[in-house]
């Protein structure tokens, strides 16, 4: 029954104590906010533990949420919060090396448009060069790109969820493309050189 | 001509954020200047590599982990925010020593930011109800933390 309710009506179930609509909203967002997480720090581990944050937070604050706006977008700005705090205790505590953020296990698709098996390992190398240059991007940027492309957030969207203006926004994911591309027209001479 | 707009536009276009106008300078501009033109594949290259990394499965045990957590930490929720205040309660008093009372007053309880907080919708976001306590310990904390 409650599979059908909107978030909204979930939350409110969710403040009165209800634990089951709580049980709908966690398997309905954990794997988006898993990835993000995912993808923001580059470790299972801490993404696993801050997706059990995120929910513990949601549930404990879900009197908070008021529900003119959008449940997506309050999900994602309280996610952007606890990424951006890790970040930034992971800068104290030392950054994770390369070979573990861009691990085959959990960045590399096996896809593509490739169905030869020649073809299909160039555009992994590919990935993997477009994965490096990705996590080389300070995270802000990275998590910019990651609600735009990913969780296909508006810029306006975007700049509620990270607290900054759409212009701020804009200009964030035009310089991130910029290097990424950069990154990438550098791989390709290099391969090329091989 | 005027690269830089048409760059800002072409990652707007990919964004699907851009008007019917801008979406035709565009066009036109992309037929005469092949950087410009390098450019736009480029940025829709990264978009596609993108979506193409790998989506992972959250692990199947973490709707029991949280289910196990969130319920009890509900009771223990009033036992953190009162650590917290002592935290901030703490940089406050640095904070004090370097500003006056008044100072503060002006600039966490002045009507912009309560204006910022109601444009932004993002009232909902506050931990804290606007102008308790708990939110003025809050944003000192920040404050701190910043610096």
């Amino acid at each position: 029954m409650t599979e059908k309710i909107d978030d909204a009506q979930l939350m409110r179930l969710v403040s009165g104590g209800d634990t089951e609509a709580f049980r709908v909203l966690v398997r309905r967002y954990q794997s988006g906010v898993y990835n993000y997480f995912l993808r923001s720090t580059g470790s299972v581990e801490d993404a696993e533990d801050l997706c059990q944050q995120l929910f513990v937070v949601l549930y404990t604050e879900a009197g908070r949420y008021l529900e003119s706006a959008s449940f997506r977008t309050y999900l994602y700005r309280i996610a952007y919060n606890l990424a951006v705090s890790f970040s930034r205790k992971r800068r104290a505590k030392g950054a994770l090396s390369l070979e573990q953020l861009t691990s085959d296990r959990f960045l590399l698709s096996s896809s593509g448009e490739n169905t030869d098996p020649a073809g299909l390992a160039e555009y992994n190398e590919l990935l993997r060069a477009y994965s490096e240059a990705l996590f080389g991007l300070p995270p802000a940027w990275r998590m910019a790109l990651e609600l735009k492309i990913t969780e296909g957030f508006s810029y306006e969207e975007i700049s509620r969820i990270m607290g900054k203006s759409v212009s701020a926004v804009e200009s964030i994911l035009f310089r991130a493309r910029r290097r990424l591309a950069e990154e990438l027209k550098a791989f390709r001479r290099r391969e090329i050189g091989t | 001509m005027d690269c830089d707009r048409f760059q800002k536009l072409i990652s707007r276009e990919i964004d699907g954020e851009i008007d019917d106008t801008d979406r035709e300078s565009l066009r036109l501009h992309l037929t005469v200047c092949s950087d410009c033109r390098e450019l736009h594949r480029s940025f829709g290259d990264i978009r596609d590599l993108h979506r193409n990394l790998a989506a992972a499965l959250p692990p199947v045990t973490l709707l029991d982990d949280v289910m196990s957590v969130a319920p009890a930490a509900t009771g223990t929720a009033r036992g953190g925010w009162f650590k917290f205040a002592v935290s901030a309660a703490a940089a406050l008093i640095m904070i004090l020593g370097i500003q006056t009372g008044a100072y503060i007053a002006s600039v966490y309880i002045s009507p912009a930011r309560e204006e910022q907080v109601r444009i932004l919708d993002l009232d909902y976001l506050d931990p804290y109800a606007p102008d308790s306590f708990g939110e003025l310990m809050l944003s000192a904390a920040e404050e701190v933390s910043d610096e």
